[in-house]
């Protein structure tokens, strides 16, 4: 019994530290770098599978085959709705008022007449969803 | 008719521009008129009349509004025979041209079909359904045939630019930007440009269209229409707002975004429209025969196609 008892290694004294080193508990920023590790592959991990259904112009089976790059190239993103009463807007959207504000009228002066010199652009045509 | 509102400026050297830019139609609203300097009170006067007659027909037009003539006129479908007012009759009158114009594919009667896109709620099928305008000058009636609803919508838009340059005929140039639909009246040599935006760019600008050298006319509407910014995910793919008149749902097309420049902005709207619900062959193919003088169609590979005489507005 006293014989088996001495060949067991010595246990270390936890509070016995050796001089003039300092060392902090490694154990609260291992558990930290774990959890960060863990959210960075959570995050992936719903950037690749939450992709709206917009986006998806083919088969979910087809796609898992082929390159996450290729269904990028088609999304187009909402520019502009007219919300309805009651309605909210999607996470992430700037909300403009309707209201409408006091009319800017501007008079000008045109230095050189509108007859010579290079045109000047003065309306752009675009989709208004009408 | 509509009467300008005040008398021809007199002409005298140096041109004073007057410009105004307010909200209306659910959008941005710009008027700008060149006249003499003298006449310069008179312009400013004048463009705020009118964009005050374009805000009354506006609300009088919205589908938006509970008591807009339209929300009116759709909250009954089948009520028929059903006497307009002057305004609705002219819209509506407006309407039936379009329609005709694009053989069909700018249907205004389909204001149940845009909202079952929009909802993702879609009923059965209705059944047959039309609509006619009876009668002439003021005394228009609506005869309707089976539930019709109207969306007027871009062809409202359209209309109404085309009514309110009239009203600024005593100006040698004028302009009505109705949120991107926009009528012009100007001759050669301009100094005015339109330019036609990129869908997915703001600043990115695709052309700038110039009224050409010798062009007969001097009055013109550009138009842009597309499917890429009322755009939203439906259960069963990605839905826009322009319905397809022939299979009742959102156009399945290439077009992204059709831009057409034609005699008024209401012919230009109705056929930026059709071009990309017909898709480009045969908006291509349909738009020569009626009536764009020029017209520039992106595709989804990021194609640019254009008519032949397009070259000839570019600035």
């Amino acid at each position: 019994m006293q014989q088996r008892k001495a060949d067991v290694p010595k246990m270390r004294d936890p509070s016995a530290r050796p001089p003039g080193r300092d060392r902090p508990d490694p154990r609260p920023a291992r558990l930290m770098v774990g959890a960060g590790a863990l959210a960075a592959v959570t995050a992936i991990g719903a950037g690749l599978v939450d992709f709206p259904p917009a986006v998806a112009e083919e088969p979910p089976a087809k796609q898992a085959a082929t390159d996450v790059a290729k269904v990028e190239k088609v999304t187009r993103p909402v520019k502009y709705v007219r919300l309805k009463p009651g309605q909210k807007a999607p996470k992430g959207a700037k909300v403009i008022k309707e209201a409408a504000p006091t009319p800017r009228v501007v008079v000008r002066r045109v230095v050189t007449p509108a007859s010579s010199g290079p045109a000047r652009t003065v309306a752009r045509s675009r989709q208004s969803g009408g | 008719m509509v009467a300008p509102i005040s008398a021809a400026p007199t002409v005298s050297p140096g041109t004073l521009e007057t410009e105004l830019t307010t909200r209306s139609m659910g959008g941005g609203l710009r008027l700008l008129v060149t006249s003499a300097p003298e006449d310069g009170r008179r312009a400013e006067r004048d463009v705020r009349r009118v964009a005050g007659r374009i805000d009354a027909w506006a609300h009088r037009l919205s589908r938006f509004r509970a008591t807009s003539e339209l929300c009116v006129l759709n909250a009954d479908p089948g009520r028929s025979p059903l006497p307009l007012r002057p305004l609705m009759a002219s819209v509506l009158s407006h309407a039936r041209r379009m329609a005709a114009a694009t053989e069909g594919t700018v249907d205004v009667a389909m204001l149940d079909q845009r909202i079952a896109a929009e909802t993702g709620e879609w009923s059965t099928p209705r059944g047959h359904s039309s609509w006619r305008l009876t009668g002439g000058g003021r005394q228009r009636t609506l005869v309707r045939e089976g539930r019709v609803r109207f969306d007027l919508d871009g062809v409202a838009k359209g209309w109404i630019a085309d009514r309110a340059l009239r009203l600024l005929d005593a100006y040698p140039g004028a302009l009505v930007d109705a949120d991107g639909d926009v009528a012009v009246r100007t001759t050669w040599p301009a100094g005015w440009s339109i330019a036609v935006a990129h869908p997915d760019e703001e600043l990115v600008e695709l052309a700038r269209l110039r009224v050409p050298r010798h062009w007969p006319a001097d009055t013109f509407g550009v138009a842009t229409s597309g499917t890429s910014v009322h755009r939203w995910g439906a259960p069963d793919g990605p839905a826009h707002h322009l319905i397809d008149p022939f299979t009742s749902r959102p156009a399945v097309t290439d077009v992204v975004q059709a831009t057409v420049v034609a005699r008024s902005a209401g012919l230009a709207e109705a056929l930026a429209k059709s071009a990309v619900i017909r898709g480009s062959r045969d908006g291509l193919e349909m738009l020569g025969g009626a009536g764009a003088w020029a017209a520039l169609l992106l595709l989804e590979d990021g194609d640019l196609l254009a008519t032949p005489d397009t070259p000839r507005w570019l600035a």
